[in-house]
């Protein structure tokens, strides 16, 4: 039934995936001077170009890049495939590693965030959806709005000069002070986690919120919700049974794809707090022109990203019979 | 013709009016040149109306100047991302079939490939010149515009004078031109207005990382020195604050205008 479109999808993810793989490969390859710089950086090309020049020549062959753009490609290929991303310029370490390491720190900030951000962004949506004009939706729709308009990066900030430079609340950087041992070093990273937490919990509940809005003020105006109501069904219930259940499926499908975004997403914040995760390893990695280590935080990226969509897509299908059976029509 | 346009719309019109009055304006406005180095770390005075930064230069110049910078990438790259985004769609949607089938797996995939980091990594690999980061910005901006319009088209070519023009035997190229196009103009203003706020939210971003145009001021740029060079510790609100409120400020117009020309799409509907 729904088989062939899944099919389909599936081939899809798999192709924006080798399309990304392959992206990476050209970058190196066509830009100026020789490939092999890109692939140990500058510094040790040098180094290794005076002391020992042959070296240079063993990277060359085991990238293959004496021969034909097509065979390095498959060399590239099969290296990515055996999860081989090289080295980093900086630190002389598997990039893997590092990568790793990093992303369980933005893991660990972005989990909680999307989690409690798709609790808070849909009730509050529910409620302002359910009495659109209402008290509560005249005020808390023009303050999602104004946040939504601020860049990430500058309301980062304005939160670390209110609350940690002026208020001294909360502490100015990174993940934990140092020195401490079990629970109060939970209680530690917990107090340093706050403020970047705060920011992103903001950014996601306003998009939830919108989107919740429309959709349940949109399902407020269908006929079985009048029929629901005109029978007698209490608010809750007509809530919980007809309402929430039709406005799931959109709500699903979105913050599934923020759970995808999630090892960017909070790029600007980590950077702001010096949140040792993944967006502080790409804008370090940028700066220092780390190519090997910018590239294989792009490649995991953009495979989280796909990995979700398809995951919406199915859950989407779990959720809702119309997909399921419709599926083949709307494709 | 504008008294009957939607409050939001006006406000967002008058913002964004002074925006580019300021950056068209810019070398009259500015008091002094902002490259040109002096005292660092000056607090605001009468000469120094926002005071100065690390290397001595007038924060309120660089901010004039940044104005430019800033509107020349949002405006080219939103022309671009509009531009390719209306062909592709109005292509995809119009011909149908085979076209329609490749030209939307390209959107698909486009769509798929995470916009800020793809942007990033294409700034950090080519050399950070102006047309490089537009290229960067545009890359996969364009798909949602053409999503749109593939959509809209797909209605339009089913309607009566579109059937009639074929039957007289028009060309494609002709109908869509001519009578496709003109159809389009309420949603590739809207959308094409968003694409300017969002082009400026990603230019700020990729100069706040380091990653702006060499050699030239832009809000963001100031915003990275701000931050990266103690303007934050020191609580010099004067250099930070100023940079935050005109990206927030642009972003707001754009968001403004569109929002008023999107009510317009629905009272006329």
């Amino acid at each position: 039934m729904a088989k062939r479109t899944l099919l389909g999808r599936l081939g899809e993810s798999v192709l924006i995936v080798f399309c990304i793989v392959t992206l990476n490969f050209f970058l190196i390859r066509f830009m100026p001077g020789d490939p092999v710089l890109h692939i140990i950086g500058e510094e040790e090309y040098y180094n290794l170009e005076v002391h020992a020049p042959q070296v240079i020549e063993e990277i060359r062959g085991e990238y293959g890049l004496n021969q034909s753009l097509g065979r390095q490609y498959l060399t590239y290929l099969g290296k990515t495939a055996r999860l081989d991303f090289g080295n980093s310029y900086r630190t002389k370490a598997p990039v893997l590693e590092t990568v790793l390491f990093r992303m369980k720190w933005t893991l660990f900030l972005a989990i909680p965030a999307t989690v409690i951000a798709a609790f808070l962004g849909g009730a509050l949506g529910l409620w302002a959806g359910w009495k659109p004009g209402g008290r509560f939706d005249l005020a808390a729709t023009p303050c999602f709005l104004l946040i939504s308009t601020v860049p990430t990066n500058c309301l980062a900030i304005l939160f670390l000069i209110c609350f940690a430079f002026q208020l001294g609340w909360f502490p100015i950087s990174g993940i934990t002070s140092g020195g401490l041992t079990g629970f109060a070093k939970g209680l530690d990273i917990l107090h340093h986690m706050a403020l970047p937490l705060a920011v992103l919990v903001l950014y996601k509940t306003s998009s939830n919120y919108m989107l919740m809005k429309s959709t349940v003020s949109l399902i407020r105006q269908e006929d079985y919700v009048s029929t629901a109501i005109s029978k007698g069904l209490s608010q809750g219930k007509v809530l919980s049974r007809h309402v929430l259940k039709n406005a799931l499926c959109p709500y699903l499908t979105s913050i599934c794809m923020q759970f995808g975004g999630m090892l960017a997403g909070s790029m600007m914040t980590e950077i702001v707090f010096s949140w040792k995760g993944m967006g502080t390893l790409i804008y370090d990695a940028v700066n220092a022109k780390d190519f090997p280590m910018l590239q294989t935080c792009f490649l995991l990226i953009s495979i989280c990203v796909v990995a979700f969509n398809l995951i919406a897509d199915l859950l989407c299908l779990a959720v809702d019979p119309r997909v399921r059976e419709g599926m083949n029509h709307v494709g | 013709m504008l008294g009957k346009q939607p409050i939001a719309f006006k406000v967002g019109l008058f913002i964004l009016l002074i925006i580019l009055l300021v950056g068209v304006f810019a070398p009259i406005l500015a008091p002094c040149d902002p490259y040109q180095m002096g005292t660092p770390y000056l607090r605001p005075s009468a000469q120094h109306l926002l005071g100065t930064n690390d290397l001595g230069q007038d924060i309120f110049s660089e901010l004039l100047y940044g104005t430019r910078i800033s509107l020349i990438i949002g405006l080219v790259s939103a022309l671009a991302v509009t531009v390719a985004g209306v062909c592709i769609g109005m292509l995809s949607g119009y011909l149908g079939g085979w076209w329609d089938r490749a030209l939307m797996e390209v959107t698909a995939v486009a769509q798929a490939i995470p916009s800020l980091p793809v942007t990033i990594v294409l700034a950090a690999f080519l050399s950070p010149s102006l047309w490089n980061i537009i290229i960067a910005i545009c890359i996969t901006a364009w798909s949602g515009t053409a999503r749109i319009i593939r959509s809209r088209v797909l209605q339009l070519k089913e309607l009566p004078f579109v059937k009639i023009e074929q039957t007289m035997g028009a060309s494609h190229g002709y109908i869509m031109a001519r009578h496709i196009l003109p159809n389009l103009f309420d949603i590739v203003f809207v959308r094409g207005v968003l694409a300017v706020g969002n082009a400026m939210l990603t230019e700020a971003s990729l100069s706040f990382l380091g990653l702006g145009v060499i050699g030239q001021k832009s809000w963001g740029g100031i915003l990275h020195y701000a931050f990266f060079r103690s303007g934050i510790i020191n609580g010099y609100w004067w250099w930070y604050l100023p940079p935050i409120l005109c990206i927030s400020l642009s972003v707001l117009g754009f968001l403004l205008l569109s929002y008023g020309g999107q009510q317009q799409l629905g009272r006329r509907n």
